[in-house]
């Protein structure tokens, strides 16, 4: 870029404040927003003495995911919460998608927070050296709703869902005998009331704060992919940075990740039970359902290990993960 | 702070007035803005992205799709055949046919969400159609554009999703609350109408029509008039969403036009392909543009200084309603209506809170406020479909369109002074 | 003007004429790609019960060269949307400088448009769509051809302008280059031989 010139070094006079533009694509409800606000940019604010100020933009006003991963490259944005849209040019990060892999939530967070982020974060920056990943927070686990009766693995078969335009999403939706269709996110509202799909996967925040409830009948809580949020940064200005101030934020990402995954896990009952009172008929998903559904999405996974050869050894590592 | 507001405007008014295509003075003040904030900000990339960004839109597909369905509608002639089916029932009432335009805009705005989705569609018939019959182009376009607006307040409703789902309020009672605005709306356009077609309404003095003529235009204009009829049933019986229905109408357009009515040639079907292509993409480039003055704006933080400023106001909901409206209508000059909500929603909620100002109610005025840029230049999408369809230039349409606009501005006002115009009707739907 | 130069001049007209003709016909296909893929879409969602993924990210990515090329047209044709109330009042020298200016600032922001659209495709070209694995590469460098044919827009315009003397009112004039795209099409080609 043109003059992204470098904010005030440490040893520069205090009176100099660099400002960190944070862009990520929540509602500030979501969990991972709700940290950004509460502990990042309050953290970060807080210890730096006020030499470094953040500006938080919720909900994708900053820019969508692939623009907000664009700007953290050029280091047109400070730092970006995304998922993985780097995932073609650097296909480890498929992991982030990968369908059924941990036990639950809290074997997810355990992952996210631990060695296995670490190791990943230097192989991201060896690929991207322009940034570097400060934290891996929760997106939500995706669940499936709709609005014809979805209570058990047979239900699938010759509805119509929504899913992202992503081989995996699709083909998930496809092997368990659904159809996926493309729709853009701001007509999924719509053609939800309308029919034209009758359902869609999402975490139940995003059922709760896209208002989905209000036209769709069913939940069926697979969690069938728990996505994670990147915390990104732009490497030069990270390192223009004095390492006092780098290692403010490195712990801010941090403890803000770590606060993510703990706010999602106690917001999932609370979800739940809001859905719930919103007259959605919320169905688990058994040990035997997830198995049986394991069994049918083989096809979508044998493809996944074909296509990938880096998957099988980390998928290995982080199941075994306890 | 006020420097930056201040360049910003300074720099695009004046690359407009210096005549400048709008879509590169809103570059140039971007760009200008962006040199002055500096560091990260100044950087040559975030046009590209921004520019990109601001074309890859499923959404806006609507638009060339509509547009297409309208220029086939026009050479196939099912235009002629559905004015000709108007004109029985209106073409004796002076301004019949811009009656016929308001009510069908409301009618497609119970279908739609999108005012620039309904505008391509119905400008795209209805200007040509009004011109045709006699009516001031500049005049009937102006008329479009703005009778469209109701478009994003009758339900359903884009803006109020996106409202709805920042500020966590439930969208179906948005919906509900938007029903009664929508029909005080239209009230309001028929009576702008009226004294706007005194001077110069175009009347029809041929002598009244046998019952068997009438029958006979009817009949044959029967295909014509079932592709609304296919439109609504496909959009409200979930066969297609409301970009998928531009193409729909494409097709049965291209089907009464070469297969019943004969009259549509190859020719004017690759025509019809160019100047589509060519409309839309000068309607997408200036709202791509917009994109990258929307993301300087943005990071210039000015929208929320300015309403932070407001905090001492929340004993005074009126007040703090006036200005905060007042605010959104300036901003939408220059910004579009989704960023737009999805900027100042979260900055003005926690004032409405604190004034405790029921939160359905404000957002249905919020997005009246809102949805009065869309006529406003210099970032007037949908003035920049009506001038696009209705082929003429931005000056001539901004002379028609402003009394309208004053209008529906008073609506907002008179919201705002009289909450129970929105409230009491949503209480007897249950919202 | 002599009338070698005016020969020489309306030859290479022809040939930009053609060449824009091609453009047109381009994002013709482009729109026809759209509406194909999107109504086979409702067919096969209503009929069929089925989807299919990449007729999402094809008729994405050809809305994206649609409005890139058409907007280069309409630049040539003076069709972008503008008012032009202060240069039509004010007396022929002020025209002029007016029009310098307008071509000066579209030059130089495109000048700019095109560094950042040269410096994001480079950043992504290793990177491609999710569906189609369409590169990322061949997105973003429609910015560098916007940019670029933007400025050489701007400079003809300038030579009209300075060395031709036009009149800036001429200039300015939105002008479509015929309705019928074939018509033109068969002259040209009739030229070309
Ligand atoms: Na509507
Ligand atoms: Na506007």
């Amino acid at each position: 870029g043109c003059g992204a010139k470098p904010a005030a070094s440490g040893d520069a006079a205090p009176a100099e404040v660099v400002t960190i533009k944070v862009g990520d694509n929540w509602a500030e409800t979501h969990p991972m927003a709700m940290a950004i606000d509460n502990v990042f940019k309050k953290q970060v604010e807080e210890k730096s003495g006020g030499s470094i100020k953040v500006d938080v933009y919720h909900s994708g006003t900053l820019g969508n995911e692939t623009e907000l991963w664009d700007g953290v490259r050029n280091g047109a944005v400070e730092v970006a919460v995304i998922g993985t849209c780097m995932n073609q040019e650097f296909t480890t990060m498929l992991i982030s998608d990968w369908p059924f892999l941990y036990r639950d939530i809290e074997h997810a967070k355990k992952v996210w927070t631990g060695a296995i982020a670490e190791e990943l974060n230097g192989k991201f920056h060896e690929k991207f050296p322009e940034t570097y990943i400060l934290g891996w927070g929760p997106n939500s686990a995706r669940t499936f709703t709709s609005n014809k009766k979805l209570e058990s693995v047979d239900d699938f078969k010759g509805q119509k869902f929504r899913m992202p335009a992503n081989p995996i999403h699709v083909g998930i939706a496809e092997n368990l005998g659904a159809s996926a269709q493309v729709i853009p996110l701001n007509e999924l509202f719509s053609s939800l009331e309308t029919g034209v799909v009758d359902g869609q996967d999402n975490g139940m925040v995003t059922v709760k704060s896209e208002a989905l409830y209000e036209v769709q009948k069913y939940l069926y809580e697979t969690n069938h992919i728990i996505a994670t949020l990147e915390i990104i940064t732009n490497a030069k200005f990270m390192d223009s940075l004095s390492e006092e101030q780098q290692q403010i934020i490195k712990d801010a990402a941090k403890a803000a990740s770590e606060q993510a995954w703990t706010d999602y896990i106690a917001s999932v009952d609370a979800d739940r039970q809001f859905l719930i009172d919103n007259g959605v008929t919320v169905t688990p998903c058994t040990e035997e359902d997830k198995a049986l559904i394991i069994e049918k999405i083989q096809p979508t996974l044998d493809k996944l290990y074909a296509e990938n050869d880096w998957a099988k050894e980390l998928v290995e590592k982080i199941q075994a993960v306890q | 702070m006020i420097l930056t507001l201040t360049m910003f405007l300074l720099f695009l008014v004046g690359g407009i007035a210096l005549g400048l295509p709008i879509a590169i003075a809103l570059i140039f003040c971007g760009i200008c803005t962006a040199l002055y904030l500096g560091g990260s900000n100044a950087n040559v990339q975030i046009i590209a992205t921004k520019l990109m960004s601001g074309t890859d839109s499923v959404t806006m597909m609507a638009l060339p799709f509509f547009v297409m369905a309208g220029e086939l509608m026009n050479r196939g002639g099912l235009t002629k055949r559905i004015i000709n089916f108007c004109n029985i029932f209106v073409g004796r009432v002076k301004g019949g046919l811009g009656y016929v335009t308001i009510l069908a805009c409301l009618m497609f705005a119970s279908l739609v969400g999108s005012a620039v989705a309904s505008t391509a569609a119905l400008g795209a018939i209805l200007i040509p159609m009004m011109a045709k019959s006699g009516y001031d182009r500049a005049k009937a376009a102006g008329l479009v554009a703005s009778a469209n607006i109701v478009a994003p307040i009758m339900p359903p409703s884009i803006p109020m999703i996106v409202y709805g789902v920042s500020a966590g309020v439930s969208i179906k009672s948005l919906f509900m609350g938007g029903i009664f605005p929508a029909i005080y709306f239209t009230v309001i356009m028929c009576g702008v109408w009226f004294f706007v077609c005194r001077k110069d309404g175009v009347k029809s003095n041929e002598p009244r029509l046998s019952f068997k003529e009438t029958l006979k235009v009817f009949l044959s204009g029967l295909w014509a008039l079932l592709l609304p009829v296919i439109i609504l049933v496909g959009l409200r019986g979930g066969i297609f969403t409301a970009t998928e229905a531009g193409v729909v109408a494409v097709v049965y357009a291209l089907f009464v036009g070469i297969v019943v009515y004969r009259e549509l040639t190859l020719k004017d079907l690759f025509t019809s392909f160019i100047s589509a292509a060519k409309m839309s993409a000068v309607v997408m480039f200036l709202a791509a543009a917009a994109n990258v003055a929307a993301y300087l704006m943005t990071v210039s933080r000015i929208p929320q200084a300015i309403t932070e400023s407001l905090s001492g106001l929340t004993s005074h909901p009126i007040l703090l309603m006036t200005i905060l409206m007042t605010i959104i209508i300036v901003m939408g000059t220059c910004v579009d209506v989704v960023p737009t909500i999805l900027i100042m929603t979260p900055i003005m909620l926690p004032l409405i809170t604190a004034a405790g100002i029921d939160k359905v109610y404000f957002g249905i005025v919020f997005t009246l406020a809102n949805v009065l840029g869309l006529t406003s230049p210099p970032v007037g999408p949908v003035l920049n479909v009506a001038c696009a369809t209705g082929k003429i230039r931005m000056e001539e349409i901004i002379k028609p369109v402003i009394p309208y606009y004053l209008f529906q501005m008073a609506l907002v006002y008179l919201f705002i002074l009289f909450p129970g115009l929105i409230t009491v009707p949503l209480g007897w739907l249950g919202g | 003007m002599s009338s070698g130069i005016s020969d020489k001049m309306s030859g290479i007209t022809k040939m930009i004429n053609f060449l824009f003709r091609t453009i047109e016909i381009l994002i013709a296909i482009f729109l026809a790609i759209m509406i194909i893929l999107t109504f086979a879409n409702v067919v096969l969602r209503f009929v069929f019960h089925k989807g299919f993924a990449y007729s999402e990210e094809v008729a994405r990515i050809s809305f994206i060269y649609l409005v890139y090329l058409g907007s280069i047209v309409a630049m040539k044709e003076n069709n972008h949307l503008m008012v032009d109330s202060l240069i039509m009042k004010v007396p022929m020298a002020a025209k002029r400088v007016i029009y310098f200016l307008i071509q000066g600032i579209t030059i130089w922001i495109m000048a700019l448009l095109t560094q950042g659209a040269w410096q994001v495709s480079l950043l992504n070209k290793n990177n491609s769509w999710v569906v189609t694995h369409y590169p990322v590469f061949f997105i973003q460098f429609a910015g560098v051809v916007l940019g670029v044919a933007f400025i050489i827009i701007c400079i003809v315009n300038l030579i009209k302008l300075i060395i031709l003397k036009e009149d800036p009112i001429d200039l300015i004039k939105p002008h479509d280059s015929g309705e019928d795209p074939f018509a033109d099409f068969e002259q040209d080609k009739a030229v070309l031989k």
